[in-house]
């Protein structure tokens, strides 16, 4: 069987509308802080950061016409990479040699590699797990050895905290409103932030706190300070991923809390960095964006000698999370994204076939691949002269 | 599918018919060689006739609900077998056979008690490799297949003999010779290892890769002051000189002599071991052993561990078996396998299959079979129970 053609495609999912009785979620509302909030005229609620792009989609489709798809971040330029560099080197090779096709992609991407190279070798990856599953008739998680739990235990990301807890959560994990130039009034706004949120959830409860990069090390350990009371289950990614000193440092001196990075390390070699400089306690690669399930696989393994657990980035929401979560032992949660609003049933905006959790937990689908079930209908080619120019704030 | 048993079996080997005459005894039969034990002279130089050196293969057989089977193979006997049958076998049945990575984790975390590298870790390969047999042939698909291979259209093999002529007759142009000599021995041992090296360089000519395996001989002292000796015969690597334990020596040997590789880890059990080489620098070479580094699953996180850190992984006698052809032809920083050539100069090497449905090295290259699983052709009864207190 070989590969017979590898093409970026968009999938036209219907929009689903939040309906009666919702209000806009945390995601729409929560100010919070990205290294670029440095300059004013950048939006800080979240979905208009400059960094949005739409997802890409590819359908890898074998000689026999079964087909696998798999999605990546940064789409708009990710697709040209992928139909124009990665499609004709792959294409005509045999699909269930994964490793093959990997190592092609990385030595390929030399020039590249990181980032937006890494996002579009995700989604072919992913798109090839999908149809080697169909081919054989078996769920991604039996090909890779799972599972090796019951079911997949989730936490949830968000700050609509009453609502996660109605949802039946029991690990939360907070955003924050603090950029690293505003000071101790800013410091004192986040403490508030932090004690409220623990307040809500009880002390029973797993709370985390995400800085998505917006600290320095100096700042990030008078946060871990001024936190401690608060017993952080783990404080996520507080500085800009090339700081591995900076992680170093701070993993040193905060014993009162894990820290957990990773979901903007590319690579497996990003990894080992972070792991030999015994910099991080808890890695979080993202499925779309590092380079796919068998990157993500890679990480895992070099985490799992070195005693250091994988929970991936926002993967409870997405199938190849979900099955990742389910197979791999050192790996005992996956993040639910809140992206609904609130009062939206939370699997809203979940593809179809992708399972919706319950309680706080989820089981991938037992369908063959990752069990997307994906109208063909709404497998359109990727809109290359419909991509917009971001539109930013005035300086 | 679930597991209805795991055990340690016997496996009867098919007999050549009418075998062909040799030219000679094999260097196996007459090398004199030396082991970490040979310190004391009253220990054999023939490594099969020191303590546990005769100890037989095990095999083991997982049977899946539906009858399907799969085999895979260890060594060093009763031992072994006790813990496969005592200890692995209760924890395993009844548990989904697909679930190689959910096992692999239960083995692991079972022996961590017992020791985990050793009679554990050996114990764990058979039944990996059992497992992955059998998952090749439940999805109708070679090992390798199911790995992500293959990534190369062939395996290029280098030789392990002192039967240079022999080798190169067959096509080899890689080799890697025994070492002679134990570090107790002093200069006498170091003279004599130069000798050899020089008459094996000679014989190979100067442009061949030409390695040493010293299988753990040596101390930093012996080692340093001969692969300063050694340095004009330009070696391609130096292999195992140290016991498995001595990471902070092996890291000190390799910044020392930089001219030469160094190479390790047959005697290295299971992925701790090797991600200690990597982050003490001490190698740059991995060379698991499938049957005892704890099977195909360790072997693959080995080789992650290795990519992960530009080490290729080169598997310890990995071409003579099914079980590291298919690692081989699925793991992308492994550019060569090992063949070890112990068997009669003469005889042609697919007579001296051990396991039927093996591929044999013609002109140095190697490819396995497509067969599903690992493409053993063995019957059911070929298989029978492993005896009460073992085959010795």
């Amino acid at each position: 069987m070989k590969i017979k053609n590898i093409r970026v495609v968009n999938i036209n999912a219907p929009v689903v509308a939040p309906g009666p009785n919702t209000r806009p979620g945390w995601n729409k509302s929560s100010i919070r802080s990205r290294p670029i909030n440095r300059y004013s005229e950048f939006q800080r609620v979240d979905g208009s950061q400059p960094h949005t792009f739409p997802k890409a989609w590819v359908q890898i489709t074998a000689e026999d016409g079964t087909y696998g798809l798999g999605s990546c971040a940064l789409g708009t330029v990710a697709a040209p990479l992928i139909d124009y560099f990665i499609a004709p080197m792959l294409e005509g090779r045999d699909p269930l040699a994964i490793e093959l096709l990997n190592d092609l992609m990385w030595r390929s991407n030399e020039g590249f590699q990181g980032g937006i190279a890494s996002a579009a070798q995700s989604a072919v990856d992913l798109a090839l797990w999908d149809l080697k599953g169909k081919l054989l008739e078996r769920p991604v998680y039996e090909l890779i050895g799972g599972p090796s739990h019951d079911h997949v235990e989730l936490y949830a990301t968000g700050d609509d905290l009453e609502w996660m807890r109605d949802l039946g959560f029991k690990r939360f994990k907070i955003s924050n409103p603090f950029y690293y130039e505003e000071g101790s009034e800013g410091l004192a706004k986040l403490e508030d932030h932090v004690a409220r949120s623990r307040e809500i959830v009880g002390d029973d409860a797993e709370l985390m706190f995400n800085p998505v990069m917006s600290f320095n090390a100096d700042l990030a350990l008078r946060v871990a300070e001024r936190l401690r009371p608060y017993k952080l289950r783990w404080f996520e990614e507080p500085l800009p991923a090339w700081d591995i000193e900076g992680h170093q440092e701070l993993k040193t001196a905060m014993t009162w809390t894990a820290l957990a990075t990773g979901e903007h390390h590319f690579g497996r070699k990003a990894f080992q960095h972070l792991i030999a400089a015994r910099a991080v306690d808890i890695v979080q690669p993202d499925i779309e964006w590092t380079g796919g399930f068998t990157e993500t696989m890679k990480i895992y393994t070099y985490a799992e000698a070195a005693g250091v657990e994988t929970v991936t980035h926002i993967g409870g929401n997405t199938a190849w999370g979900q099955h990742f979560a389910y197979a791999m032992p050192e790996t005992t949660l996956a993040e639910w994204f809140m992206d609904t609003d609130v009062g939206q049933p939370a699997g809203d905006k979940q593809m179809p076939g992708v399972p919706v959790l319950k309680d706080g937990k989820v089981v991938p689908s037992n369908a063959p691949g990752f069990g997307l079930e994906i109208p063909e209908e709404w497998i359109v080619p990727w809109d290359y002269a419909g991509q917009k120019r971001a539109v930013y704030g005035k300086p | 599918m679930k597991i209805k048993s795991i055990k340690a079996v016997l496996v009867k080997l098919p007999e050549v018919k009418n075998p062909t005459t040799p030219t000679r005894a094999s260097w196996a039969k007459s090398a004199k060689r030396a082991m970490p034990v040979n310190m004391y002279p009253e220990f054999s130089r023939y490594p099969t006739k020191t303590p546990g050196g005769g100890l037989s293969n095990v095999w083991v057989q997982v049977i899946a609900e539906d009858g399907t089977w799969g085999l895979g193979q260890c060594g060093f006997g009763e031992p072994t077998a006790a813990f496969v049958n005592t200890i692995i076998a209760p924890a395993l049945e009844g548990r989904n056979c697909l679930a190689i990575e959910h096992l692999n984790d239960l083995m692991l975390r079972i022996s961590y008690r017992f020791g985990s590298a050793g009679t554990a870790s050996t114990a764990m390969g058979g039944v990996d490799l059992a497992l992955w047999d059998l998952k090749g042939k439940i999805m109708g698909l070679p090992v390798y297949s199911l790995l992500g291979g293959p990534v190369r259209d062939s395996i290029t093999c280098y030789a392990t003999s002192d039967d240079l002529d022999w080798s190169q007759e067959l096509g080899f142009t890689k080799f890697k010779i025994t070492n002679p000599a134990h570090y107790s021995e002093g200069d006498a041992g170091i003279k004599e290892v130069v000798a050899h090296v020089a008459q094996a360089r000679e014989k190979v000519g100067a442009e061949h890769d030409l390695m040493i395996n010293p299988v753990m001989a040596y101390n930093v002292d012996f080692a340093l002051r001969l692969l300063t000796e050694l340095r004009p015969y330009n070696l391609r690597w130096f292999e195992e000189p140290l016991v498995p334990t001595n990471t902070a020596g092996l890291a000190h040997l390799r910044r020392s002599a930089p001219w030469v590789a160094i190479a390790t880890g047959e005697d290295h059990h299971g992925r701790h071991a090797y991600l200690d080489l990597v982050e003490n620098r001490a190698a740059d070479i991995f060379q698991p052993d499938l049957n005892w580094c704890g099977g195909l699953t360790e072997a693959m996180k080995i080789h992650v561990i290795g990519e992960a850190a530009g080490i290729a992984t080169i598997l310890h006698a990995g071409a003579n078996n099914p079980f590291g052809q298919h690692f081989a032809m699925a793991a992308t920083e492994s550019p060569m396998a090992e063949y070890w050539l112990g068997t009669d100069p003469g005889v042609p090497l697919d007579e001296t299959v051990q396991i039927p449905g093996t591929a044999t090295p013609v002109n140095g290259k190697i490819t396995p079979s497509s067969a599903p699983g690992f493409g053993m052709e063995f019957e059911t009864s070929d298989i029978s129970d492993w005896p009460e207190g073992g085959t010795a």
